[in-house]
């Protein structure tokens, strides 16, 4: 496990991947290829749960709207939880906040 | 006030403490980690660049870098708006200027220590919350640019960090200066792509564009760019962070 993948959750209706830490050009090329090993593994729902996340830059933003053609590609759906103010305001800069769909909470995103 | 204190490869996640080891520095012994500025009165030994320069991990370092924490600290507090008298007496010169210079290489997990410091002196300068972030955000897309496109991924290339403190009256300005050795571009090809058009890469330029105040881009002499950015501490700003 990563420094950045905390956990990753896998259950019946989705799975479930908690980052930490601080998602930068060192640690994307690793936190790219966690997320592309869960896509491989086809869930419904790839969610993403980034309240401990205290960085991301444009390439951890980059990773993450590549995985999310990967999993929209194989008709699954991926949802962003909790992002924190940093993270919210990366997004908000690349206008990529209108873009993914995110969610308040683990549950939030399961019902959606 | 949450800061992060990087001295011989030990930081703290709080400069009164919690210090932890993270990891050894050396790599920066293969350049010249300080050099005086030139043209500045300024003593470019101290503040939070100086922080990432490599030293022996031992108590004995840890404690100094607490010192020159400290003195930073102090010396921002005594810059204080409305201090005129003692700018001039703490920096012995005509211009109000901290300046300090580091020499990093172009290895990606270094740009974390940079970004980090600039966060500390962001902090100390008055910027609320999320401008701190925010520059931090563009010192890091600054330099993963650099790393990127100037250098296409080498590790072991050089690259020049200056940071300034100036104050002026009620305001202060933060420039931050990124030179690389890289190759040359036409600055005005330098631009962020279309947000519209959503795909991965291309962000950095945007990112820094529209966060900093100013963003000029020229070709440096004696080959590579060089990256100048501005961020303005607004009497505002000051104001509420003090309230």
């Amino acid at each position: 496990m990563s420094v950045i993948i905390k956990e990753v959750d896998r259950r019946d209706y989705g799975t479930i991947v908690r980052l930490t830490g601080e998602i930068d050009l060192h640690h994307s090329p690793d936190f790219h290829q966690a997320l592309v090993t869960e896509c491989a593994r086809n869930p419904a729902k790839l969610i993403i749960e980034m309240s401990d996340v205290q960085y991301i830059d444009s390439s951890g933003v980059g990773s993450l709207v590549e995985i999310y053609r990967r999993v929209k590609k194989g008709g699954n759906r991926m949802i962003l939880v909790a992002p924190g103010p940093r993270v919210a305001g990366v997004l908000e800069i690349t206008k990529l906040d209108q873009f993914f769909t995110i969610a308040s909470t683990e549950d939030e995103a399961f019902q959606l | 006030m949450i800061g992060r204190l990087i001295a011989g490869g030990l930081r703290s996640r709080n400069w009164l403490g919690d210090w932890r080891t993270k990891r050894s520095l050396s790599g920066f012994r293969q350049f010249l980690p300080w050099r005086k500025s030139p043209g500045r009165d300024s003593d470019t030994t101290t503040g939070p660049l100086s922080r990432i320069a490599p030293r022996p991990s031992t108590d004995g370092d840890i404690e100094s870098a607490r010192k020159r924490r400290n003195d930073w600290t102090d010396l921002l507090k005594r810059l204080a708006p409305g201090s005129i008298g003692q700018k001039v007496n703490i920096l012995s010169g005509k211009n109000p200027t901290r300046s300090e210079f580091l020499r990093i290489r172009s290895q990606p997990s270094e740009v974390a220590d940079v970004r980090h410091a600039v966060r500390d002196i962001s902090i100390e300068m008055g910027f609320n919350e999320e401008e701190v972030s925010q520059i931090a955000l563009a010192v890091g897309e600054s330099l993963a640019n650099v790393i990127q496109h100037s250098y296409q991924g080498a590790c072991d290339k050089p690259i020049d960090i200056r940071l300034e403190v100036d104050h002026q009256d009620s305001s202060a300005i933060l420039r931050v200066v990124i030179r690389d050795f890289g190759k040359q571009v036409d600055p005005a090809c330098i631009q962020g792509r279309p947000l519209e058009e959503v795909r991965p890469g291309g962000l950095g330029v945007h990112i820094i564009r529209t966060i900093m105040d100013e963003t000029i881009y020229e070709r440096a002499d004696g080959g590579g760019m060089r990256l100048t950015m501005v961020k303005k501490v607004t009497p505002v700003t000051r104001k509420m962070n003090e309230s």
